[in-house]
Parts: C-alpha cells; structure tokens; sequence
C-alpha cells in the first residue's frame, strides 16, 4: 500500500489537515516549502485533490505596475474552473491604486461574492497613508456577501471607502493595528477605520482590535467610535500583543522613568479608558483581554488602584468579563 | 469482571478483547448492539492480525476518553500537528502499516485513530518540496515541464501554504 492507492475520501482528509488554521487568507509567504501548493506539483492525481483547497484561499498583492489585465486573467482563470475566491487576501502596496484600478478591484470582490477578505497595507512612517482615491460614492457592486474583514495596518480610509461604501454587512471585524514603539505623536499614522462612519456597520456584532504598545490617546480614537457601531455585542482587545512578559514590578512601572515603563503606564492608561467606556455601552455583552498579563488583574503588574476592570461585568474566565444582566 | 468478546483476523487469527474497547469501533458497536450477546468470534475481513493488534493497542489506550464535541473536534482538525505524545510515537511505524492503519480504522469506523492516522501523513508532508514528497510517498511525477511551469503560476494566486 502506497500513498497514491489511498481512497480518495481518506487522501482528501489528510490534505484538509494541510490548510491553515486563520479563517483569513494571509499574502505572507509561508516559513519553508508551502505543504499544499508541494503536493499539488507532484503528480496530476494530487493536483486535482489539491485544487478546490488551494483556491479556496486566494491573495492578491496590488501594486502601481498592477495591470486590469491582470485581474481579469485571474477572473477568467477561475470562471473557467468554475471555483470562487470566497476568502482574499488583498497586500496594497503604497500608492497601488496609482492607475485608478478601485473600481476593477471591487467590481471582481463582487463577482466572487467575497465573504472573508483580509487588507494588509505596509505602514510607512511620515507617510499620510492615505493612498490614491477614486471618485466612489457612486460606485455599484456592494460587497453583500461580506461576513468577515480584517484590516492590517491600514492607515488612511481610501481604501476603505473604495472597497466598502455604502454599507458593509460583516458581522466580524479584526483590526491589527500594528507596533507603536519609537513612533512619536507627529508622526502617528491615522487608523483607517476612523475615517469611515460607524454606521457603515450596521451588522457588526463582534470585533478584535490589537495593537502593540497601543498609545492611550489612540484608544480612546478607537473607542470613541466603537462607542457608536449600532449592534456590537462582543469586544476582544488587545494592547501589548506581541509582548510576552509584563511581569514588571510596581517600583519599576511607576516610579523608575524606563522607557518600557513609560509604555506600560500609557497601556494602563489606555486600559483605563477600556473599562470607562465599556461600562457606558449598554448593549455590549462581553470584553475579552488577550494579553498575556492584562493590568485589570491585581496580580498581573501591581498597576495600582486605578485601573480596575469595568464596574458593570463580572470576570467569568481569564481575560474575559461578562456584563452583568440587570435586574427588574 | 469485563465482558470480553472475540474478533476473528482477515488471517483467521482470533483476539479476545474487552467489550469496552472492542466498542471503541463504531462498526462493532452498533453490530453489537444489533445482535446482543455474543459467543462466536466477529469476522473483520479487512483487517489482518497485526494491523488489528495495533488497533486493539490503540482502542485500550484510549478507552476512557470522552467523545469530543463538535466543537471540539473542528478546532482540532485545524492543528493537524496538534498529535498526543503517545499516539506520536504509536504511529511511529512503517508507512505500509501507518496505512493499514487509516484503513482499519475507516473500516471500523474509529473516528479519533483515523484523525490521528491522516494528521501523521500531513505532517510527514510538511516542510518537503514537491521532490521530496514524491520520494517519501513514492509519487511518480507524470508532469510534463510545461505543466510544472503553468501550475506554478497558477499557484502564485493561491495563499502560499
């Protein structure tokens, strides 16, 4: 018994355990030989098993040498092999949209009903990262189909106008923020999102936004218009993602002037505006924290008196804090 | 003291084994549950006697686990390196016998032992290039150079994994 002589049901179930575990498609390349694209190049048998897995996760990276042909090529290629780019991921170059390509973009999301799309930008310190807008308030082809979105680093709100104007049904949203260390005020670049109305939004019910070292002036941009999305049920946040120990001690956060304990205090503070405005949206239900040593824990950083957790939610798990149900 | 029932090989080679285990296979199960007690050994006609000792090694192992969730169960199969130290070095076999594994347990339908038999033939994929897993699985390359060049710029569109 070889590989090859397998049944077809039992090789389709080895290869689904190839695929990721990201329900977003990601245009990293991945760390070594990629294990599905290996094995659809070894024989004519494994390439047809592979296909409908390997395309069910497209990406696409946008640059100013990005052609219409281009798009239209890849459009051709999948009507002609009647699958659809369900999950995208879209990597835009600075100043991708140089020859006014926003309109070929959306239009091909719109014919492969997109539901899972994933915009990841190279944030490019000084830069407005604005981009080049097109002329879109009239544009067709809304993104119906759209359930989940994350936004990489997106700094600027062209992109996001040209992509999702009018109204944009997700029910999901992860923003990754990015790194903040070493960049000073002047030079902080504008989240996206904040550029767009709220209201954009109606079905939004849950949305992950994190950050490393996340400035607390910044969060409470953030919160100001999370504090407006009309359904938001569920809110995970994260301030400090990539850093894995923040076992500072209480002398060194507040009293020693280190940088890393600059940081921290400014983390707390953002932490601080968490759990006031939190308390304010009635119908929020649950906050989750997911980093690693959160300062609403007393045992975390000893970060002092004032920052506890919302008033209105009781702690049910590490993290995560339920709103209290009211009583008649 | 358990109930123990018989199992006859494809090879004519009868194993007694705890119920309990045996029940482990939805297959016997639900062939017990049809046919209420039993003296005479089960016939497994697919199975030979070493694949099914493996089996019945693999079963005993893990008689006391709980069914998993479905929830469970579709975050697992996301981690297709996520394998129990003991079941790692179980299937550390010889692929002949790693697949009369898969088989045997899609036969008698062990959900869990099959999971755990396709994760272990994911992972011996990971890491390799398309060369390399040719000569691991013994894949005959019936590409023309030609088409090697077109599926890879096909692939270029595909999320690299």
């Amino acid at each position: 018994m070889i590989l090859p002589h397998l049944a077809t049901e039992l090789l389709l179930q080895i290869i689904s355990y190839l695929s990721p575990s990201d329900p977003f498609s990601s245009p990293e390349d991945y760390d070594g030989p990629p294990p599905l694209k290996s094995l659809s190049q070894t024989s004519h048998q494994f390439y047809s098993l592979c296909f409908p897995f390997l395309y069910s996760h497209l990406r696409l990276r946008l640059s100013p040498e990005t052609t219409s042909h281009q798009l239209s090529s890849l459009s051709t290629f999948l009507t002609l092999t009647q699958l659809r780019a369900e999950n995208l991921s879209l990597h835009l170059a600075p100043r991708w949209n140089y020859k006014s390509h926003g309109l070929d973009v959306k239009k091909f999301l719109w014919s492969q009903q997109v539901r899972v799309l994933s915009l990841h930008a190279s944030r490019v310190i000084g830069s407005d990262g604005t981009g080049v807008r097109e002329k879109c308030a009239r544009w067709p082809y809304q993104l119906q189909h759209l359930q989940e979105l994350r936004l990489v680093t997106v700094d600027g709100d062209h992109d996001l106008k040209m992509l999702l104007l009018r109204s944009c049904p997700i029910v999901s949203l992860v923003v990754d923020d990015g790194r903040f260390e070493g960049i000073s005020s002047r030079d902080m670049p504008s989240l996206g999102l904040l550029g767009t109305k709220p209201s954009m939004f109606p079905c939004l019910t849950k949305l992950n936004y994190a950050g490393n070292w996340v400035p607390p002036e910044r969060m409470m941009e953030v919160l100001s218009w999370i504090k407006q999305l009309p359904k938001l049920r569920e809110l995970e946040f994260s301030l400090i993602s990539q850093e894995k120990d923040l076992r500072l001690k209480r002398k060194e956060i507040w009293f020693q002037p280190t940088e890393k304990g600059l940081r921290f205090r400014r983390v707390i503070t953002g932490y601080i505006y968490v759990a006031r405005v939190v308390d304010q949206m009635e119908g929020l239900k649950v906050v989750r924290t997911t980093d690693g040593m959160n300062p609403w824990d007393d045992e975390a950083v000893g970060s002092g008196e004032a920052c506890r957790p919302p008033g209105n939610y009781t702690l049910v798990k590490r993290g995560e804090y339920w709103r209290n149900e009211e009583e008649d | 003291m358990a109930v123990q029932i018989k199992l006859m090989s494809s090879d004519q080679a009868m194993l007694v084994v705890d119920k309990e285990v045996a029940e482990r296979s939805v297959l016997i199960k639900n062939m017990l549950d049809d046919i209420g007690e039993v003296d005479e050994a089960i016939p497994i006609p697919n199975v030979n006697e070493a694949v099914l000792k493996k089996v019945i090694e693999w079963c005993e192992h893990h008689k006391g686990d709980s069914p998993s969730t479905n929830d469970e169960e579709s975050d697992s199969r996301k981690r297709s390196t996520d394998i129990e130290e003991w079941d790692q070095k179980f299937m550390q076999v010889d692929q002949e016998m790693l697949f009369e594994i898969i088989l045997a347990a899609n036969y008698l339908d062990i959900k869990p032992l099959l999971d755990v038999g396709c994760k272990t033939v994911a992972n011996m994929i990971k890491g390799k290039s398309p060369e390399e897993i040719r000569k691991t699985f013994n894949i005959q390359n019936d590409f023309t150079a030609e088409e090697e060049e077109q599926i890879r710029r096909e692939n270029e569109w595909a999320e690299d994994r």
